[in-house]
């Protein structure tokens, strides 16, 4: 039932948003454990070196705490608010790293090296390490908009509604842009 | 490539995920930064419900709006992907004892199993999901505690049980009786013991539930068909251990005879 899960979705993040606000750890830490894998998965879909993923997930949480303690900002959707620091985080990444350090390095083979270890066979090993280092690559030469609706919607499931309140436009510009992103990574795959 | 052989491929990107090694050093560096930082309360445990009990009132309010807006069977299908240890999962209890204090006496002795059964299978997602060696413990821990509770008075409510509700509350409580056998396999040496408690609890149960089926099945001539086929289809195995829990309720039944 979509309307009930929606209502504990907002609830369980309301509360939790409050009690960030009053100070509390451990409230703090729910959110790390409930979106950090997310969002070390976003930056290093964006970033092709592990160690930097590494650092910036977990500096997206520090500024998380820092902006809902010492501002009056109103959040209506911490997870939201999570990828929108983490986006400004990639950008400034970008901004600071020379051009010559921004290429395919082996950092990132690393990434995938790490998930093919969970298969047995060799041949499963080396189909998987193929794939998903092609997908990467592809989603490397999208542009960083198309990127983030692409992992947004289909990888960490954000309704249309959602994605137009972090990006703050609206649904219709959304499904559209989305439509795009997705021709955009096809082209690029072919 | 079509649009869906795409999507797949997008997907594949769902298997990229931070070594767990990184989580755990990520995260202890966090609360020592926050700790620094601030006048904060430390974060003892990340069992340490005493933040929650501070939200308890709006919590249960919460809880019971959604009761009532959305009925019993909505509400804890609202709150039943919460794990132990989640912030949900005490909301998660609390809506489910509610809905145990509302349910009719034939069916309170169904619920109580299934909710003992729904733990089980808590029990088992907890033994393979990626937790810490500690966090899987403390959450073992809650969980086989909650199992208990659930079946504490099990043998009292099941009298009042129908002769289909008790087939129904038999096949649960084997499937309960075989996954905590498995889960003994994998859990921490630390909570074997508490396990093994809760083994012998729902073995009783199962006796019990047992002599009250062969009650039912002597008094089979009374029976309606369907109460006749809820035991019948109950005795008629189809798996190696359905045959064994048959040949188990055998040698119950030559007992009683032999006893009367």
């Amino acid at each position: 039932m979509p309307i009930w899960s929606n209502l504990k979705k907002n609830l369980k993040e309301r509360v939790i948003l409050h009690e960030v606000k009053k100070g509390d750890s451990q409230a703090f830490v729910w959110l790390y454990d409930q979106y950090s894998r997310q969002i070390f998965r976003f930056i290093s879909i964006k970033i092709n070196s592990l160690h930097d993923s590494e650092d910036l997930a977990s500096e997206v949480f520090f500024r998380f705490w820092k902006e809902v303690n010492s501002s009056d900002k109103k959040i209506a959707n911490p997870r939201g608010f999570l990828y929108q620091i983490a986006r400004n985080l990639v950008i400034d990444y970008y901004r600071k790293k020379p051009r010559a350090d921004l290429i395919l390095s082996q950092n990132q083979e690393k990434i995938v090296e790490n998930i093919a270890d969970h298969k047995s066979r060799l041949d499963q090993k080396a189909v998987l390490e193929s794939d998903l280092n092609q997908v990467k690559q592809a989603m490397n030469q999208v542009k960083p908009l198309y990127q983030d609706l692409i992992i947004w919607h289909y990888l960490d499931d954000f309704s249309i509604k959602e994605i137009a309140q972090i990006l703050e436009k609206p649904e219709n510009t959304v499904r559209v842009q989305l439509h795009r992103a997705l021709k955009a990574l096809k082209s690029v795959i072919e | 490539m079509a649009d869906k052989q795409l999507i797949n491929k997008i997907k594949q990107l769902k298997q990229i995920k931070p070594s767990s090694k990184w989580f755990v050093s990520s995260r202890q560096i966090l609360i020592d930064k926050l700790i620094e930082q601030a006048e904060l309360k430390p974060a003892v445990s990340f069992f340490d419900w005493f933040w929650f009990k501070r939200l308890q009132p709006m919590v249960l309010s919460a809880a019971l709006v959604l009761i009532l807006a959305g009925g019993p069977i909505l509400t804890v299908k609202a709150s039943q992907a919460s794990m132990p240890g989640d912030f949900l999962y005490p909301v998660k209890k609390i809506t489910e004892q509610v809905m145990l204090k509302i349910a009719s006496k034939d069916s309170k002795a169904q619920m109580q199993v299934d909710l003992a059964y729904r733990r089980v299978e808590e029990l088992n997602k907890i033994t393979i999901d990626s937790y810490t060696p500690e966090e899987k413990t403390a959450r073992t821990k809650e969980v086989i505690s909650d199992i208990k509770s659930n079946l504490a008075d099990i043998s009292a409510t099941m009298q009042n049980a129908s002769a289909d509700k008790m087939a129904g509350i038999a096949q649960k409580t084997k499937k309960i009786e075989q996954d905590l056998t498995r889960a003994k396999e994998t859990i921490s040496s630390e909570v074997k013991d508490q396990l093994a408690e809760v083994e012998k609890i729902v073995a009783e149960a199962n006796n019990k539930i047992m002599a009250v089926l062969i009650q039912i099945e002597e008094d089979s001539n009374n029976a309606t068909s369907t109460d006749k086929t809820a035991v019948s289809a109950l005795f008629a195995p189809t798996t190696t251990i359905e045959l064994n829990a048959l040949e188990t309720t055998t040698e119950i039944l030559i007992k009683k005879i032999e006893d009367k």
